[in-house]
């Protein structure tokens, strides 16, 4: 079986942080947290490619990062979605099922 | 690599950049610092947990490096968008404050646009006249040449045409030597003949020297300027094909009947000056095989081999000059070669050096409209104070503060600067409607890309100097000790009124510089029109008829004298002659001249004007006959006789050669050093200024005009009423005696002296005009200075008087306050006049540089003004009220 943690395809990293932050706003920490935890710690999120993201995505509208305090009282950056990222989320969820549908679809194929 | 505009937003905005940097490097480290804490939980010890994190991070700095560099762009994007923010915002704030004070707006708005209109104006006219490029390739190859006889204290003469072919063939530097002579056709074989003017140009003078293309068909090819070769063909300038043609290229191939010849058009000249549109046709210039060598008249072009330099090229000709010298010792004793840049043809050294005066003296208007706006925006900030310690104590920073008041500045000068723009056009427009005639190019003089850019930078410069002053002064104030003080400690601190002082004498010595600059230049314009003439100007009219070859001696002399005759029969003529000359028009033939007895005479011969002359000349142009008589038709020219020829001499003429004695009845050598002949004096007439008002008068002798062909008469007409009345008749009575002949440049002589001034009455205006407007700008901010620092004292004064000082007390101490800045500022502006002036020493005429009445002139007006300007606020202030003045607390 493929490494699924190797299996993140461009794209999707964008689609589950915008997931990650419809539950409310969360920091960098917590987003990579949250989504190592509900994929049961089948994806890991490389921090490396993670802010890069947020910035990017923030740039586009997407999300909005504003610093508070951290459930530990640290001061931290906490990012939360805007009506324009979940427009993007419904487009890109809706994008990812068909792809999944479609790929899955191919697999059926029998015979060859 | 950060493009210009990234670093220019990094000088502006250095704060955001590196606080989006930081906010990064916080981020991450509280990633990893909650990883830590996470692992911690797991039940690693506290360094375990962290090299763990760091572990899982791989190397967070590097990590954050590659965040920071990955984000590089959209931070600097967002540093751009933080910066247009600001700008917004400081302009938002610029522009409200601007229109919060519309008084204060209104007086900087019109003070920028009045320096910077007047500088984008004179800076188009420089821009055009001095600046521009000649429509020549490789301009620098170009020299203008001429003889010389330096000895003779002749720098430029025209050259001798058989000097000229010499100079051609036996240099070595240069691709073609050209040479012009200037002519009149008549062009005959249409419905009216017409006068043209035209140029004899050697046959390589369009294509090899010039290098121009011609517009159609070809220039000139060698062999039409070869004795023998198919010499009848012509070039037409660009606009004269325009204005006769419609510029229809059937023309070429078409022949014209160019002074009585059948002439081939073979080419169109490109439209352009100078050169090409100077003329109206050009003809070649034919070799003759017996050029004379003692008549200089050739203007002379040169093109240098590429590569030569000027001064390689002139060496090579002084040494053909020195063996021309050797081959004709008489004729070319002295002989040097003097060159000059192609650039002269569009403006001469006087024009040029009046053009940049110019240019100084609207730089000087505009520094004293900035120092004006410098004061009021001082005074603005000193009023904004307490604004300013507010915005400062809730958190604006230093550096954002001077932005602001930069911001406005500039914004100011923004608009100034289109205001001036605008203000220009309108000034060049009536400049080119009321053609002041003397500035060549005029009519070219546009706003173009050159001068946009001027205005441009004459706007942010102005912006960026008036409003660093009173920005660096504001900034410099401690905010609590401001809002501590109530606003009132700060505005009448020492600092600014000392600035205050400091700008008022800038602009008082600016003011004083250019006022004695335009008081010497209207000095000089009163003496220039004061200055004795030698003749009279009132109720002459000048007119010419071009004298075609046919016209040989006896004819000329017929036609001459049926002219006369029947022009006096005209109404109102009192009197009618012919010159070969017309006076002020520049250029005049000339000869050597000397005594018999003393041929060679020390330090070189003397060099007069001759002009032919009809007997009734002086009595025509109001020239006194001083001695001896004038001409009869006994007098005529007899070209067989060896008898020596009777003419009429200058006052000047006879001192020089007989001084103190009775000249008449002597005889002079007349084209000494050159083709000799005997002169005998019958008459010695005044003195005139013919070659220009401001030149000395010329050493002239008169020759009778009859028996002599070639030389085609100017008709002097002396009326008793408005000259130009007798036109019509003029011309009737030419096409009378000659169908084919064209009546052409009729003026009066009163128009003719005013053209010779044009320029000079130009610049005088101009300067003029500047320098009254410096004298009205200087004495607003002088009176904006003193009625501020007046109101700063009200209070101060309201106790004086509640104490029982006297009004007149008051005043005085309130001038002699506001007089020790101003004398300081005259007195600098008297000293920096006086190294000033020197500049403009060669457009000064019987009037120093130093010239004590201007000096003490413009002091005198500028004391007397400043007085004014103080004595007003002064006055007022010294009625004021005690308990007014209290109230103001």
């Amino acid at each position: 079986m493929p490494d699924p943690k190797a299996f993140l395809l461009k794209g999707t990293l964008d689609l589950l942080i915008l997931k990650a932050l419809t539950l409310g706003p969360r920091h960098g920490y917590g987003v990579a947290r949250w989504l190592e935890e509900s994929s049961r710690d089948l994806l890991r999120i490389e921090e490396g490619s993670l802010y890069p993201a947020l910035y990017r995505m923030e740039d586009k509208g997407w999300i909005r990062s504003e610093w508070g305090m951290s459930e530990t009282n640290r001061k931290a950056k906490y990012y939360a979605i805007t009506t324009q990222g979940r427009t993007q989320l419904e487009q890109e969820a809706t994008g990812w099922e068909r792809l999944v549908e479609a790929v899955s679809l191919v697999l059926q194929v029998q015979g060859g | 690599m950060p493009s210009p505009l990234d670093r220019w937003i990094r000088l502006w905005a250095p704060l955001s950049g590196r606080r989006l940097e930081r906010e990064i490097h916080d981020e991450l480290d509280f990633h990893l610092e909650m990883l830590a804490t996470e692992l911690e939980g797991r039940g690693l010890d506290r360094s375990e947990a962290q090299m763990a994190a760091e572990a899982r991070f791989g190397d967070p700095s590097r990590m954050k490096r590659e965040a920071v560099k990955g984000e590089r762009s959209r931070i600097r994007k967002r540093e751009r968008v933080l910066l247009m923010d600001g700008l917004r915002q400081d302009l938002r704030f610029g522009l409200r404050q601007l229109w919060k004070r519309p008084m204060f707006s209104g007086i900087a708005l019109a003070m920028l646009a009045l320096g910077i209109g007047a500088n984008t104006a004179i800076f188009s006219v420089v821009q055009t006249v001095l600046l521009r490029p000649l429509p020549f390739p490789a301009t620098e190859e170009i020299l203008q040449l001429w003889e010389s006889r330096q000895e003779q204290g002749r720098n430029r003469s025209g050259f001798a045409p058989a000097n000229y072919w010499d100079v051609r063939e036996m240099n070595r530097t240069f691709v073609d030597i050209g040479a012009f002579r200037w002519t009149q056709v008549n062009l005959t074989g249409e419905d009216h003949p017409t006068r043209l003017s035209a140029a004899r140009v050697t046959s390589g003078f369009f294509g090899t020297i010039l290098g121009v293309n011609p517009a159609l068909g070809r220039t000139f090819l060698p062999e039409e300027g070869e004795a023998g070769g198919a010499s009848r063909v012509t070039l037409l300038a660009y606009d004269f094909w325009q204005s006769h043609f419609g510029r229809d290229p059937s023309v070429l191939g078409t022949s014209l009947i160019l002074d009585g010849e059948s002439h081939t058009v073979v080419g169109i000249l490109p439209p352009g000056r100078p050169w090409l549109d100077a003329g109206e046709v050009f003809l070649p210039m034919v070799r003759n095989p017996d050029a004379p060598r003692g008549s200089w008249e050739l203007g002379v072009v040169g093109r240098l081999m590429p590569g030569v330099s000027r001064e390689a090229g002139v060496a090579d000709l002084e040494s053909v000059a020195r063996r021309l010298e050797e081959l004709y010792p008489d004729i070319n004793e002295g002989i040097g070669i003097s060159w000059g840049l192609p650039e002269e043809w569009i403006a001469d050294d006087g024009l040029r050096r009046a053009l940049w005066i110019l240019l100084g003296a609207v730089g000087f208007l505009l520094m004293i409209a900035c120092v004006n706006l410098a004061n009021l925006l001082l005074a603005q900030a000193s009023g904004r104070v307490r604004e300013t310690a507010v915005r400062a104590a809730v958190g604006a920073g230093k550096g954002r503060l001077v932005r602001q008041a930069l911001t406005e500045s500039l914004l100011l000068s923004t608009i100034g600067a289109g205001l001036g723009l605008l203000l220009a056009l309108w000034g060049l427009d009536l400049v080119r409607t009321f053609d002041p005639g003397g500035i060549p190019r005029l009519g070219e003089v546009s706003i173009n890309g050159w001068v946009l850019a001027f205005t441009l930078g004459a706007g942010v410069l102005t912006g960026v100097v008036t409003g660093l002053i009173p920005a660096l002064q504001r900034s410099g104030s401690d905010a609590g000790d401001t809002l501590r003080g109530g606003g009132r400690s700060i505005s009448g601190s020492r600092a600014q009124r000392r600035m205050r002082a400091v700008l008022v004498s800038t602009e008082l010595a600016l003011s004083v510089a250019l006022l004695v600059g335009a008081g010497l230049l209207v000095r000089s314009f009163g003496e220039i029109l004061r200055v004795d003439r030698g003749f009279q100007t009132e109720n002459r009219l000048l007119a010419r008829v071009n004298l075609p070859p046919s016209y040989g001696g006896t004819e000329t002399g017929l036609f001459l004298q049926q002219f006369e005759d029947r022009a006096r029969l005209i109404p109102s003529v009192e009197g009618v002659a012919a010159v070969s000359g017309r006076p002020l028009a520049g250029g005049s033939t000339g000869l050597g001249f000397a005594r018999p007895e003393d041929p060679d005479p020390e330090g070189g011969v003397p060099w007069a004007t001759w002009r032919l002359v009809t007997s009734g000349y002086f009595d025509a142009m109001g020239i006194p006959i001083l001695r001896g008589r004038t001409f009869t038709l006994d007098d005529r020219l007899n070209p067989e006789s060896t008898a020596p020829m009777r003419v009429v001499v200058s006052q000047r003429f006879a001192d020089h050669l007989w001084p103190g004695e009775d000249p008449v009845g002597r005889v002079a050598t007349l084209w000494a050093g050159q083709n000799e002949r005997p002169g005998e004096i019958i008459g010695v007439v005044g003195n005139i200024r013919e070659r220009g008002l401001a030149q000395d008068p010329t050493m002239a002798v008169y020759i009778p005009y009859f028996g002599l062909g070639g030389f085609s008469p100017e008709f002097v007409i002396h009326t008793s009423g408005d000259p130009t009345s007798v036109t019509p008749a003029l011309r009737s009575l030419v096409a009378e005696l000659d169908p084919n002949l064209p009546l052409s440049n009729v003026e009066t002589l009163d128009e003719i002296v005013g053209a010779s001034v044009a320029d000079r009455r130009f610049v005088m205006l101009l300067v003029g005009l500047f320098a009254v407007l410096s004298l009205l700008l200087a004495m607003a901010g002088v009176y904006g200075v003193q009625a501020y620092s007046v109101a700063q004292q009200t209070s101060e004064i309201g106790v004086r008087v509640a104490m029982g000082a006297a009004q007149s007390r008051i005043i005085r101490k309130i001038v002699y306050q506001a007089m020790g800045p101003a004398a300081l500022g005259i007195a600098i502006g008297l000293g920096s006049a006086f190294g000033l002036t020197r500049l403009m020493e060669s457009l000064l005429f019987q009037v120093g540089a130093t010239d004590p009445t201007t000096y003490m002139g413009v002091s005198g007006l500028l004391l007397g003004t400043v007085l004014l300007s103080c004595w007003i606020p002064a006055r007022r202030a010294a009625k004021v009220d005690p308990v007014v003045a209290f109230r103001v607390e």
